[in-house]
């Protein structure tokens, strides 16, 4: 009996150690700026590759002088940022480190609750409102409103980047959701390659002609509630429906131009059949590699795959457009992507303000970011050498411009029932009018809380 | 004596050290937070059982525990039923044999991530190799999306479990059939056994309590599942397959509320002791 017990008590400590503790994560690449500089001819990229034989040395290095700024940035734009850390090391002498960690919501919260933050962090804009509602990140009004470009970022973004009426962190990376097409596929299905469809029953039409045994005319990443936002979102937006109302405490997805958004693709599965009715077991990666392997004419996607399009990174001519509306009058796009902010815990808040304005000039608004894909957060730096080479880019900038993003502190929790409805329908389980009514009363609910 | 125990302690020191500071110190901490209103940052607040309250009220919650109950109850004894197969063969003397337990086992070293990643494409719709086998041998003429709804995607990822662990299993069953003295078959042959009834009657009793254990780890393991799930059907269809340790993962870190997390554990814990102990009491060695 007494044997038994402890081998329950084992187990079950054990358990505990396994849902108790949380693996830090730290999994991904770190370098720090002042020791790439001191490698010969060495380029960021090799300095991030060779990162886990450098990293102990490197943190060390910093930590002993005490001024290096710590970097924490999403792995989309770690490479981009990697690079701006070594020039403004190069400049200011100010050592920079770099981190990328494997899940930036899960080891920010583990910093957070240990008190171990990184100085700066390059975070997706929807939660801006939730970390500076808790404390977490520095109130940056007043140096903000000292800038000089203040008036060039996108009024959506900066939204986002405030709370309470003042600013946390300013818009960095913006991503903006556009509709992508494979130009090869229109062509051979007798559509003109160069005029993408711009209402939703051209939008029809297109997928209908595209559509064949081993190809699909339209996909969307339907088992991804953070893809579902930033590709489906838009179709509400442009419908003149809204995700919650202005001020944040209720749900709208109930009201009528949300219901005809989640009906047309519900059609597109079933009345149409232009997506695969098992649309809803598609993440964002296999959306992805259904577009790049020719199995679907049309995905809606972001900033880095018109990135890719320029940089003839597709087997095959592909295209960008906004993304069709009901009507063609009326456009709209995610405006997602990263803001930057300082933590509130850094003892080094002028030279991690100093590497923030640094992030926000031309070397890396325009030299690093735009010249893999991206687009600028300052409008004034729209007009430059890579963006004018391209019309693609110009679609990223006007989507900007019709871009948004729902402003909530509860952005996460209204993850579940937002994804659950969508499903819902496209598995027709509930109709879209059924499916919404019943997201709407559980987001009601959790921010009523 | 004394300097016996003493010896004995300071062997067993260093893994109670371990299993101090990285499972009972965690446990202690959560069962603490399981008792308040314990955000990200800010103020905690002492609510009692209040969390505990929730959690048995929580449609999301028990749903997440019945499916969990439900895919612990088709991968044990799938999963074990492949491990004692797999044990019987390797359990031969002959050339070689050593390679067929090293492939068998190979699956076991790899993250479960990884075993996920890889049979998600091995899965897939368009262009997964399973379906294109499927329609070349015409098993079926359209591919079958085997991730879409539970009713395909619950026994695709129990299969995937399967190929991953059978290995651990296989090798715990085989050392236990190798344990079993070998005079005691030579006695019963002496007896005129057949070898069905050696298997039966002498085999199966005396590893019995190897087959407890693998049992015992084996639904340990399985109502512990997460990463498959979050990996191959991101919970979905409208969360129809998101685990019980999913559903904490995502209220914890998804929603940073800790405290409610930490009481769904504890419920969770506790579901663990007791399948465990009865576990035990049912495959105690009758034969002691």
């Amino acid at each position: 009996m007494r044997r038994k017990l402890l081998i329950s008590l084992l187990v079950s400590s054990m358990i505990f150690g396994l849902t108790a503790c949380g693996d830090s994560g730290r999994g991904g690449n770190t370098t720090t700026a002042e020791d790439t500089q001191e490698q010969d001819g060495g380029s960021a990229q090799e300095s991030a590759n060779s990162v886990e034989n450098d990293t102990a040395a490197e943190k060390s290095q910093g930590a002993d002088s005490g001024e290096a700024l710590e970097v924490w940035v999403r792995n989309t734009y770690f490479d981009e940022v990697t690079t701006a850390a070594k020039d403004f090391t190069e400049q200011t002498g100010i050592p920079v480190t770099v981190s990328e960690p494997s899940n930036m919501s899960d080891d920010l919260a583990l910093a957070l609750s240990s008190g171990e933050t990184p100085d700066i962090v390059s975070i997706d804009c929807v939660l801006v409102p939730y970390y500076a509602s808790i404390g977490a990140l520095k109130d940056i009004t007043t140096e903000f409103s000292a800038l000089d470009y203040k008036d060039t970022f996108s009024g959506g973004l900066l939204d986002l980047s405030t709370y309470d009426g003042k600013q946390y962190a300013v818009p960095f990376a913006p991503d903006v959701s556009v509709l992508l097409y494979n130009k090869d596929i229109f062509k051979a299905n007798g559509l003109d390659p160069e005029a993408p469809p711009k209402t939703w029953d051209e939008l029809i039409a297109a997928a209908q002609a595209c559509t064949s045994d081993d190809v699909y005319g339209y996909m969307f990443a339907a088992s991804d509630a953070g893809g579902m936002m930033f590709t489906f979102c838009p179709y509400i937006w442009c419908n003149g429906g809204e995700f919650t109302s202005e001020d944040g405490t209720e749900s709208m997805l109930n009201q009528p131009e949300a219901v005809e958004a989640l009906q047309l693709i519900t059609d597109m599965v079933y009345k149409y059949q232009v997506t695969p009715e098992s649309i809803t077991s598609y993440d964002w990666t296999a959306v992805e590699d259904a577009f790049k392997a020719q199995k679907s004419a049309m995905i809606v996607q972001g900033s880095s795959a018109v990135g890719n399009i320029v940089n003839e990174g597709y087997d095959f001519n592909a295209g960008c457009t906004l993304i069709p509306s009901p009507d063609g009058s009326k456009y709209a796009s995610f405006s997602g992507g990263d803001s930057i902010a300082i933590l509130a815990d850094t003892d080094k808040y002028d030279a991690a303000w100093q590497f923030v304005q640094y992030c926000l000039s031309k070397e890396v608004q325009v030299d690093q970011l735009a010249a893999y894909g991206n687009i600028p957060s300052r409008s004034d730096m729209f007009e430059n050498e890579i963006f004018g080479s391209h019309a693609e880019y110009d679609v990223l900038r006007q989507a900007l411009e019709v871009g948004e993003a729902p402003y909530s502190l509860k952005y996460n929790e209204m993850y579940t029932p937002w994804i659950d409805a969508v499903q819902y329908a496209l598995n027709q389980e509930k109709t879209p009018e059924e499916a919404f009514d019943d997201a709407k009363e559980e987001i009601d609910a959790l921010l009523s809380e | 004596m004394k300097k016996k125990n003493w010896t004995n302690m300071f062997f067993v020191l260093p893994l109670l050290v371990i299993n101090i500071t990285f499972f009972v110190v965690p446990f202690v901490k959560s069962l603490y937070m399981s008792l308040y209103d314990w955000p990200l940052l800010g103020e905690k607040t002492f609510i009692g059982i209040q969390n505990f309250i929730r959690a048995f009220v929580d449609k999301k919650f028990l749903h997440s525990l019945l499916f969990t109950m439900e895919y612990a109850l088709i991968v044990t004894p799938m999963l074990f039923l492949v491990a004692f197969v797999m044990a019987i063969l390797v359990n031969q003397k002959f050339r070689g044999v050593g390679i067929f337990r090293t492939i068998y086992f190979m699956p076991v070293v790899i993250s479960m991530t990884a075993s996920a990643d890889i049979w998600l494409w091995i899965y897939n719709e368009l262009y997964g190799v399973l379906n294109h086998i499927l329609l070349a041998v015409g098993i079926v003429d359209k591919p079958v999306a085997w991730m879409h709804l539970p009713k395909t995607s619950l026994p695709a990822v129990c299969a995937m479990v399967t190929w991953k662990m059978a290995g651990f299993s296989m090798l715990m069953l085989l050392g236990a059939f190798q344990s079993v003295d070998e005079e005691v078959y030579q006695s019963a042959s002496i007896d005129g056994a057949s070898k069905i009834q050696q298997f039966f009657r002498i085999t199966l009793p005396l590893i019995r309590p190897t087959i407890g254990l693998s049992m015992v780890i084996s639904i340990i393991g399985s109502v512990l599942a997460f990463e498959q799930f979050k990996i191959m059907t991101a919970g979905g269809p409208s969360s129809k397959t998101q685990t019980a340790v999913y559903y904490i993962y995502q209220t914890s870190f998804g929603h940073f509320k800790f405290g409610y997390g930490a009481a769904m554990s504890m419920i969770l814990l506790v579901i663990l002791a007791v399948l465990s102990y009865f576990q035990f009491a049912v495959m105690k060695d009758k034969t002691e």
